[in-house]
């Protein structure tokens, strides 16, 4: 199992009750999964806590094996910067780097997944290169500040980030979103293909059911968070 | 990639506001520092106006008054003293030399001082510097006339120049000794004393020309023929300045002095003097290093409100760097970097305009102040300010970043619209 949730509850320190009660739920390698809940659901306070940028108060997350509840704060972001692509929905980028700089900022921080991008490539920069080929964004581009860009190119840009280096997981936060439909179709094939080649499994929260089916599962956040279930 | 290069990136982003940032800091530390240095330049050049002269002797009055007037040339004496009472003094057994000082006339601005060539001999500046001459010789005629360097420096004046003098201080005088001009037969080496703005004459000239003058303005009509027969001795002089064989016995003569039965008379330290006339200052030079340590936080205030308003443009930058696994705390070094950076950049730019600013204000402050700025260089207090400023800006800017520290924590991966 890549990623597995027992018995997770987190509440925000002001809060009375929890946000999340998650009794079980989990990720296989690979595996892509469509995580769908209204807004205010807990989604990103529990993308948060995958990628371990939140603490539960109670159960355990494991990914990879590693208990990330039992880990200090500066281990856990180590441990994201190794194994998680992260794709939000907007501002993924830093807009005075240009398309490679932005890309090459994952192997900055992870020393695992610029080795493993060099591996495979011959150099970092090579991987990053044929990366942004394969989303589509030609060697042309790769020297223009990402502000120039559309807002698609962007999130292709953030994907091909994400996925340097091939990290075992890759979280997308409503990442079409802001893309038009036209756009989105073609968006989600090259992230499936993409992450396919790297291995990745895929965790995609998402409000559009129409993108669903695609994936080999669909969880509603409401179904396995009890704590929902109270509110309602 | 390195956090260097994407804290230039960030700050290049926004250079338009970095740029001013780093303008102001760089103003108001040249002004703190050049405040400072020149107080210390000042003290310098005070100090040295005098040296090895052990007492100054005049009509009684406040001892600052007194040194004001004497040796710096500042203010107007309020009463002269006998010259009987001055050769009677200088009479005395412990007494090696003295300098008589008669004042009263100047020469377009400048001071002249009636005095007698042992001023030349004994009058002593900076560390018992005594004074030298550019060219020529002291006085010899009645009519000769020793320049300070900058009085000839600034009015053209060459060895045999024909000097009128004027009856009072003013710069600007209608009532002038036009009858009996004087020719320059010495130009003194610069000093940075009082003494480079002086014209010196012999007390006899002093009288010469006054001749006729008794009421205040001129009405005799005296022929430099007719003088030679006269008997040119003063009458008064407006003070002196002695020095001793032995210098214990300072302090038994000038209580002699300041009990002189003739005619009332005091006598100051010179050095005692000029450390208190420095307090008087002090005062003064406090209150400006204070408004200028003022102008340094204003300057900094402005960092912290330009950091300030960054942080909601950077929260994103932020969020980004922790989404891709930078630790909390490398969100608070790299606006710390920041700050650091922009700090150390105004500062090296302050410095680079203050001493631009030294080199051409030099030659202005020298002459129309009396300030020499040949040895200004950073002191080791000029250096602490430097270190407390920018100890101070990492204090003001450990706040924003300390802010931006606990978003980072808190809404890492919350990256909306």
């Amino acid at each position: 199992m890549l990623l597995s949730l027992k018995n997770l509850q987190f509440r925000y320190p002001k809060a009375e009750r929890p946000v999340l009660d998650i009794p079980e739920f989990s990720v296989r390698a690979g595996e892509k999964v469509f995580l769908q809940g209204a807004s205010g659901s807990g989604k990103s306070t529990l993308l948060g806590l995958i990628a371990g940028v939140l603490a539960p108060q109670a159960g355990e997350i494991a990914l990879l094996g590693q208990r990330l509840d039992r880990l200090s704060a500066g281990r856990r972001d180590q441990f994201r910067a190794e194994h998680i692509g992260l794709v939000f929905q907007l501002f993924n980028l830093l807009p005075y780097f240009n398309l490679m700089d932005n890309v090459l900022l994952s192997a900055r921080f992870s020393k695992r997944r610029a080795d493993k991008a060099a591996a495979e490539f011959g150099s970092v920069e090579k991987a990053a290169s044929a990366l942004l080929q394969e989303l589509g964004l030609g060697d042309a581009m790769h020297r223009t500040r990402v502000d120039q860009l559309s807002v698609g190119q962007q999130q292709r840009v953030a994907v091909a980030r994400a996925l340097l280096g091939s990290p075992e997981l890759l979280i997308c936060d409503e990442p079409t979103s802001a893309i038009d439909a036209n756009a989105r179709e073609n968006f989600m094939k090259l992230v499936f293909e993409q992450a396919e080649r790297a291995g990745s499994a895929i965790l995609f929260v998402s409000h559009d059911a129409a993108l669903a089916p695609r994936f080999d599962r669909q969880v509603d956040l409401a179904h396995i968070n009890l704590a929902a279930a109270v509110q309602s | 990639m390195n956090l260097l290069r994407l804290a230039w990136a960030s700050v290049w982003n926004r250079r338009v506001m970095a740029l001013l940032v780093v303008l102001t800091i760089a103003l108001s530390s040249a002004l703190l520092i050049g405040v400072d240095i020149l107080r210390l330049e000042a003290k310098r050049s005070f100090e040295r106006t005098v040296s090895g002269t052990d007492l100054i002797v005049g009509a009684r009055t406040g001892a600052v008054p007194l040194l004001l007037y004497t040796v710096f040339h500042i203010g107007e004496p309020s009463n002269n003293m006998s010259y009987a009472s001055y050769t009677e003094i200088a009479a005395k057994k412990n007494v090696a030399w003295t300098i008589p000082i008669s004042l009263g006339d100047s020469h377009r601005g400048y001071r002249v001082i009636g005095t007698r060539s042992a001023f030349f001999e004994h009058y002593k500046f900076g560390s018992k510097r005594p004074l030298t001459f550019n060219s020529g010789a002291p006085f010899a005629g009645l009519f000769d006339v020793v320049l300070g360097a900058e009085v000839a420096a600034n009015l053209g004046y060459q060895i045999g120049s024909d000097v009128v003098l004027a009856h009072g201080t003013g710069k600007v005088s209608f009532a002038k000794h036009d009858k009996l001009p004087f020719k320059v037969v010495g130009i003194l080496k610069r000093t940075g004393t009082p003494v480079d703005r002086t014209l010196m004459v012999s007390l006899e000239a002093i009288t010469a020309i006054h001749i006729g003058w008794e009421t205040g303005i001129g009405i005799g009509h005296v022929k430099p023929e007719s003088l030679a027969q006269r008997d040119l001795t003063p009458t008064s002089i407006t003070a002196f300045m002695l020095g001793l064989n032995n210098r214990i016995a300072t302090f038994a003569l000038q209580r002699e002095i300041n009990q002189f039965k003739a005619e009332p008379l005091m006598a100051v330290l010179p050095t005692a003097t000029l450390q208190q006339l420095w307090q008087l200052v002090g005062v003064a030079e406090n209150a400006l290093l204070i408004v200028s340590a003022a102008v340094v936080l204003a300057g900094l205030l402005a960092m912290l409100i330009a950091l300030w308003s960054s942080l909601e443009q950077r929260r994103r930058e932020m969020a980004i760097l922790r989404a891709l696994g930078a630790p909390a705390h490398t969100v608070f070094g790299l606006l710390m970097l920041e700050s650091a950076v922009m700090t150390l950049i105004g500062l090296a730019l302050g410095l680079a305009l203050l001493f631009a600013a030294l080199a051409l204000a030099g030659p202005t402050l020298a002459s129309s102040y009396g300030l020499y700025l040949e040895e200004a260089r950073l002191s080791v207090r000029s250096l602490q300010l430097l270190g407390g400023i920018f100890l101070v800006s990492l204090m003001i800017s450990a706040l924003p970043a300390f802010v931006a520290y606990r978003k980072a924590l808190s809404d890492a991966l919350a990256i909306r619209l």
